[in-house]
C-alpha cells in the first residue's frame, strides 16, 4: 500500500521496535511498581516493627538483663554484667544484613562500657536520620542496677540508641 | 487516493499521518495492557497475602520479646492461604491465584537461642477445589524454642516440670511406713485416728479435691510445712508433681475423654495445716488436686481411670525419692 524503499523500510521497522520496547515494557514496570507501592503504603509502616524489636532487648530472657536461675524470672531493671556484650546482641538479632543498628552504653561508678550491634549501619545512619524519612531512631535513658559476678549490685544508667530503616 | 500516495507533496503529509496512527495504536495497546493488568491485580490476593505475611512475622517477633512460656492460637482469619514458616521468613501462598504464583513473604528476625519450627500449614480443599477448612495454627513458646503447630486447640502442653532439689544426705524412705490414701473431698483433720496414722508414718501424702470458681483452672498444689524437713518434703512434692504432669497414661486419658487438662503445678510452704507439723514424722505433704467446680464430664476428679493414674503417679514420684 505504502511504497517505501528497502532502506527506509528497515529504518522504520527498527524505529518502531525501539519505540515499542521503550514505551511498552517500561510502562508495565512502572504500573507494577505503582501498584506494589500503593499496597505497601496502605499496610502499617515499619515503626511498629521497630518498637517490637526494641522490646526484645528489654523483655527477652536472652537479653542483657539478669535472670534468676531458680525462679526463671528476669529482673527487668538489673543488667547482668556477664551478658552485657555484643555477642548477646548478635544472638538476639540473628540475621544478616538487617537494617537495625544499636548502641548501648552503661555508666556506673566503676563501669563505662559501650556496646554496638551492626556498628557500621548505626554510625552511617545516626548522623543523617533526622534529615530523612527512610530512617527512624529511638533514644532512651534508663536507670538500672548492675549485677556483678559476686552478686554485688551497683547503680547506673543505660543509654540506648537504636536506628532503623523504615520499611 | 492512489494519486495522493504517488505525489511527493502528499507523501510528506502521509508519513506524518502514519506516524500519528502508529503512535496512537502503540499508546492504545499500552493503555489496554495497563487496564487489563490493573484489573487483574484487583482480582488477585497480593494485598491480603502481603498483609498476612507481615502480621504473622510481627507476631513471631513479638513472641521472641515476650516473657515466659506461651501457648497462643494465631487469632486472625487465615483466608484461603498456605503458610510456610521458613528460616527468618513467613511466606503466604495461594496456588489458585494464577496471576501471582509467587509467594508473598515478610521477614522476622530470629533469636539464635530460640529455634523456630520450619513447617508449611495449608488449608484443606475438597475434590471440587472448594475450601473445606482454613489453615489454623498456634505457637508454643518454650524456654529454648518456638513450636508452630497445626490446629486451634490449647493443649496445656506448656507445663514445665520443676527442678527438684537434690539432697546431700538424706535418710532412705525405702521400707519405711508410708501413708498415701486415695483422693478425698476433705482430709478428716479432726479425726484422732487420722492424726495418729499421719504422725506414725515416715512419709504421708494426703490428697484432696481442690476448688476454684474458675472452671478453666485445674491446678495441683502441694502444701508442705514451713517448719519441718522443708528440703526433704519439697523434694518429694516436686518428684510427685513432675510425675503427675508427665504421666503418659494420665495425659492420654485426658486427651481421649476430653477432660480438662492440668493447668498448673506449684509447691507452697505453709503453716496453715497443723497436720503437717505433727510428731516426729519425716515427710508430710497435702496435695490439693484439681477443681471440683469443673463439670463432671470433663473433671479428672470424677473419672475413675484418671484418679487411678494420678494415684499411680504419686506412688512413682514417692519411690523416686531415694
Amino acid at each position: 500500500m505504502i511504497k517505501l524503499n528497502k532502506k527506509a523500510g528497515a529504518a522504520e521497522a527498527i524505529f518502531w521496535t525501539i519505540e515499542i520496547l521503550f514505551v511498552l515494557i517500561p510502562s508495565l514496570f512502572i504500573v507494577r511498581s505503582v501498584v506494589d507501592s500503593s499496597i505497601e503504603v496502605s499496610l502499617p509502616d515499619g515503626r511498629l516493627e521497630n518498637y517490637i524489636l526494641i522490646s526484645r532487648i528489654f523483655y527477652s530472657k536472652n537479653s542483657i538483663f539478669y535472670m534468676d536461675s531458680y525462679t526463671g524470672r528476669q529482673d527487668l531493671h538489673t543488667i547482668d554484667i556477664n551478658k552485657f556484650n555484643e555477642s548477646t546482641l548478635k544472638q538476639l538479632f540473628a540475621k544478616d544484613n538487617i537494617k537495625i543498628g544499636l548502641r548501648l552504653s552503661l555508666n556506673t561508678g566503676t563501669i563505662n562500657k559501650e556496646i554496638f550491634f551492626n556498628k557500621p549501619f548505626y554510625e552511617g545512619v545516626i548522623v543523617r536520620y533526622e534529615k530523612s524519612d527512610i530512617y527512624d531512631a529511638i533514644h532512651q535513658n534508663i536507670l538500672v542496677t548492675v549485677m556483678h559476678d559476686d552478686k554485688h549490685i551497683e547503680k547506673g544508667i543505660l543509654k540506648l540508641s537504636a536506628v532503623f530503616e523504615v520499611k | 487516493m492512489f494519486k495522493l500516495f504517488s505525489s511527493k507533496k502528499a507523501m510528506a503529509g502521509t508519513e506524518l499521518t502514519l506516524t500519528t496512527i502508529i503512535s496512537i495504536v502503540v499508546s492504545l495497546t499500552v493503555l489496554i495492557m495497563l487496564i487489563v493488568f490493573v484489573n487483574n491485580v484487583q482480582g488477585t490476593t497480593i494485598y491480603e497475602r502481603r498483609f498476612l505475611s507481615m502480621d504473622v512475622a510481627l507476631f513471631i517477633d513479638a513472641l521472641y520479646a515476650a516473657q515466659g512460656n506461651i501457648e497462643v492460637i494465631y487469632p486472625k482469619d487465615t483466608l484461603w492461604f498456605s503458610y510456610n514458616f521458613a528460616p527468618g521468613r513467613v511466606e503466604v501462598s495461594y496456588p489458585q491465584d494464577i496471576l501471582s504464583l509467587k509467594e508473598e513473604g515478610y521477614t522476622f528476625i530470629p533469636d539464635s537461642n530460640m529455634q523456630i519450627d520450619e513447617i508449611k500449614i495449608s488449608p484443606v480443599y475438597n475434590d471440587k477445589k472448594l475450601l473445606e477448612k482454613k489453615a489454623q495454627f498456634k505457637f508454643l513458646k518454650l524456654p529454648d524454642k518456638i513450636k508452630v503447630k497445626e490446629g486451634n486447640i490449647i493443649e496445656g502442653t506448656l507445663l514445665k516440670t520443676l527442678d527438684c532439689p537434690e539432697l546431700e544426705s538424706a535418710e532412705s524412705i525405702q521400707g519405711k511406713t508410708s501413708y498415701v490414701p486415695p483422693i478425698v473431698d476433705r482430709p478428716p483433720f479432726e479425726e484422732e485416728r487420722f492424726k495418729k496414722t499421719v504422725k506414725e508414718s515416715f512419709v504421708a501424702v494426703i490428697s484432696y479435691k481442690g476448688s476454684h470458681p474458675d472452671q478453666n483452672t485445674n491446678d495441683i498444689v502441694a502444701y508442705i510445712s514451713d517448719k519441718k524437713n522443708i528440703k526433704e518434703s519439697k523434694r518429694v512434692a516436686c518428684l510427685i508433681l513432675n510425675k503427675i504432669i508427665s504421666d503418659e497414661k494420665l495425659n492420654s486419658i485426658i486427651q481421649q475423654k476430653s477432660l480438662t487438662p492440668i493447668t498448673g503445678i506449684s509447691i507452697a510452704l505453709t503453716d496453715s495445716f497443723e497436720i503437717l507439723n505433727q510428731g516426729n514424722k519425716y515427710i508430710a505433704l497435702l496435695l490439693k488436686i484439681g477443681n471440683k467446680n469443673i463439670e463432671k464430664e470433663k473433671n479428672i476428679l470424677e473419672d475413675e481411670e484418671a484418679n487411678h493414674a494420678v494415684m499411680e503417679a504419686i506412688s512413682r514420684g514417692k519411690e523416686e525419692y531415694d
